[in-house]
């Protein structure tokens, strides 16, 4: 037998000791076999309560929302796709742009677009050779810049970045991914609470007001948001309303909303982190007590621009009202 | 894991068989990466080089703070009704040339220092126009972009109507996104029109038909009509229906300058850039040039950014058949597995039928499933093409091997819109 030979045998018996090993070592588990996710739906046997929580969520409806649909003109404006229905993050990298997918569109902004890594496996929390999806532990996924391809398009992170929050260690799940129960061993919760979420808008923001000699001062403070109130371009404004009590029009008295870019002739009013503004209500009318709202838009045109009217247009919500007394 | 693989080859090796051919424990061959370069910045660079080459950048200095009076007085004269006096205007300011430049477009603007009326702001715009210069050009581009008054905005769509600069195409492409007023779109799509550049007839079509106003609605059909008749048509809608299809090779490929083939390449290195809004701009303004511009797109499509290759095959896509002469360039994209997908889909858009083994070569399960679901709808498009001559049997097998349960709903649903494009299965 030649001195090869040899050297291979023993060569093949070390192999067969490091499998056995592998196998049968204490508490250890056999790799998943590698497997493609082809969609979200198969996350939902082994993720149910995350699943459940994605379902009701925004990202889960980014392709199918009818509002969403309605300003896209049903995605014939094509720009819209990169980010309502994008490719993994981890495919074109953290902070940078997210390229749109031609599959599964209807899944929206789903498991795979945040998980799945290049090389199959899914980004999580822990890394587990054994799961079938072979999750990762990767740190990314809790980083702003992780969200910054999309919500970056209309600065949401860059107001974060310029704001205190980030010294606080406050970031994007601080208020949008908050731990189930407050337990950080239940996880983070999927629901994404954001603008659609009246709750969440009526932390970000406080409505005051006072008599100065004779006028009302009024006053709101973003208290509550890492970034600018309202945050997102277009489809979005908040709009401050008055009126004498008793009566039932509202008059307009501003409106806080960054327009869209071809509405050039406006100039973006964004109440930014920590910020206050300030309005004066003065006149007549204004002599005697006063109701004061606050209304968040999830689209900001009115049904007659000349008579801006809250409660008939459509999307709108009451985030705060008050009453003056003099 | 690896090592045990190995283990068969090595027990032949000790058991004394013959030595195991190795490369039959080799994974599959995988197919040669899809190779990108440099071709945008290296296209930039070289544009801007045989720019300069071909003329200097001189160092303009505008007139004399003595001279603005005579330069105002020049535009007062323009607006003038004395017709010799106004040519002699005309022909003096052509002699000072760029100089003039900057106080013409401070007096169109705002009517400068002086507070100059509406009727000289008007002949200082016409002034630029008659310059036709680039720098006469470039101040005609923005006060067509960012002037307040509609009026001005649209005289200075107006006066570039006949500009020889057509480097400023792309910047008259996109501006038909933002405007707003009527009046000056309809100028707009005429001037774009001499350019050799159709897209506005659509924009035209809508203010005919749609306007409230009964003398925009006139004028947009005038200059309807005499675009159409201009390009020697009839019929607009027949001119529109060529400048779609990207036929009309003389009407639609005139001579380009290499400053409009640096514009181009400078918006598609744009597509790199992380904000969307350039980007959408970009996607919006290249599918609304024409064929010649289709060739430049071609060559983008090797660029190393996947952004660019992505957004390049898109803007192909909306342009349609237009797009036509960067069928070879989009046939290789299809080996890319980022921007494949995209070229899929482009050319579906430009019911392309000479792509359709291309396409149908990829629908077998080694390929991503988006590259297999836009070829799946591409093919599709092609087998309903009026003029097509219908899909080969072969690619209607691999179209019929897409309907097995164990394909995704959406191939299945895809492959069996496609087959019914062809006929009922």
């Amino acid at each position: 037998m030649s001195r090869t030979r040899i050297f291979l045998g023993i060569a093949l018996c070390a192999l067969g000791l490091v499998f056995l090993f592998e196998v049968f070592r204490p508490g250890g588990a056999p790799v998943a076999e590698s497997r493609t996710f082809a969609s979200s739906a198969e996350c939902r046997a082994c993720h149910a309560e995350v699943y459940a929580e994605w379902e009701t969520s925004q990202h889960a409806q980014s392709w199918t929302n009818p509002a969403v649909r309605m300003l896209s003109n049903d995605f014939a404006n094509q720009d819209c796709i990169d980010c309502h229905a994008p490719r993994p993050v981890f495919h074109t990298g953290i902070g940078e742009r997210v390229l749109p997918r031609i599959t599964r569109r209807e899944e929206g902004v789903d498991c795979i677009a945040c998980h799945l890594l290049p090389d199959g496996r899914m980004a999580g929390t822990k890394t587990i050779d054994s799961a079938p999806c072979r999750p990762v532990a990767t740190l990314d996924l809790q980083r702003p810049e992780f969200c910054a391809g999309c919500h970056n398009q209309h600065k949401t992170v860059d107001q974060w970045r310029e704001s205190d929050w980030p010294a606080r260690g406050e970031d994007c799940s601080s208020c949008h991914m908050p731990f189930r129960d407050a337990d950080p061993n239940r996880g983070r919760a999927h629901v994404f609470p954001g603008g659609h979420d009246l709750v969440t808008v009526q932390r970000a923001v406080e409505l005051r007001g006072r008599r100065v000699d004779d006028r009302w001062v009024i006053e709101v403070e973003n208290v509550g948001a890492g970034h600018s109130y309202p945050t997102d371009e277009r489809s979005r404004s908040s709009d401050l309303f008055w009126r004498p009590r008793g009566e039932e029009k509202w008059r307009h008295l501003y409106r806080i909303r960054d327009p869209y870019r071809t509405e050039t002739d406006l100039a973006s009013t964004l109440l930014h982190a920590n910020t206050t503004l300030t309005q004066e209500i003065t006149g007549p009318d204004a002599d005697g007590p006063i109701e004061v709202a606050l209304f968040y838009m999830r689209q900001p045109y009115w049904k007659d621009p000349a008579d801006p009217d809250p409660l008939t247009a459509d999307l709108s919500a009451l985030v705060h009202a008050i009453e003056l007394v003099p | 894991m690896r090592l045990a693989v190995l283990a068969p080859s090595l027990l032949a090796a000790a058991c004394g068989g013959e030595t195991a051919d190795v490369s039959q424990a080799r994974p599959p061959a995988v197919l040669p990466a899809f190779e990108t370069r440099d071709v945008v910045r290296a296209r930039i660079a070289a544009l801007e080089a045989e720019l300069v080459a071909s003329r200097p950048l001189e160092s303009v200095e505008s007139v004399e703070p003595g001279e603005r009076e005579h330069v105002r007085g020049l535009a007062a004269l323009v607006a003038g009704e004395d017709r010799g006096m106004r040519a002699v205007a005309l022909e003096d300011a052509l002699a000072v040339g760029d100089a003039c430049v900057p106080e013409l477009a401070a007096l169109a603007r705002d009517g400068g220092a002086a507070g100059a009326a509406g009727a000289e702001r008007e002949a200082a715009v016409e002034l630029l126009g008659a310059l036709d210069t680039v720098r006469a050009a470039e101040e005609l581009l923005l006060l067509l972009e960012t002037a307040e008054e509609p009026w001005l905005r649209a005289h200075a769509a107006w006066r570039l109507d006949g500009t020889t600069q057509d480097w400023t195409l792309p910047r008259l492409v996109l501006r038909m996104k933002y405007e707003t007023d009527h009046e000056t779109v309809v100028w707009l799509s005429r001037t774009l029109a001499t350019l050799g550049n159709f897209t506005g007839l659509g924009v035209l079509h809508v203010v005919a038909t749609t306007s409230p106003d009964e003398l925009q609605r006139s004028s947009a059909l005038a200059r309807m009509q005499e675009i159409a008749a201009a390009a020697g048509f009839e019929d607009p809608d027949e001119l529109r229906r060529a400048w779609e299809e990207g036929g009309e090779e003389a009407l639609f490929r005139p001579p380009r300058s290499p400053r409009l083939e640096l514009e181009v390449f400078r918006w598609i290195a744009g597509f790199d850039e992380f904000q969307l809004r350039g980007v959408d701009d970009g996607r919006f303004l290249l599918a609304r040039l024409g064929p010649r511009a289709a060739e430049w797109m071609g060559e983008a499509l090797r660029d190393k950014s996947r952004y660019v290759r992505v957004h390049t095959a898109q803007s192909l896509q909306r342009m349609g058949r237009r797009a036509r002469p960067a069928a070879p360039a989009l046939v290789e994209l299809l080996a890319d597995p980022e921007a494949g997908p995209q070229a899929a889909e482009a050319f579906g858009a430009m019911a392309f039928a000479p792509a359709e083994a291309a396409l149908a070569a990829r629908l077998s399960p080694e390929h991503e499933p988006e590259l297999r679901l836009a070829c799946a709808r591409a093919l599709g498009v092609l087998a309903g093409v009026p003029e097509g001559r219908g899909l080969e049997p072969r690619t209607l097998d691999s179209l019929r091997a897409l309907l097995a349960p164990e394909e995704s709903a959406e191939l299945r649903e895809a492959a069996r819109a496609s087959l019914r494009g062809f006929g009922p299965e």
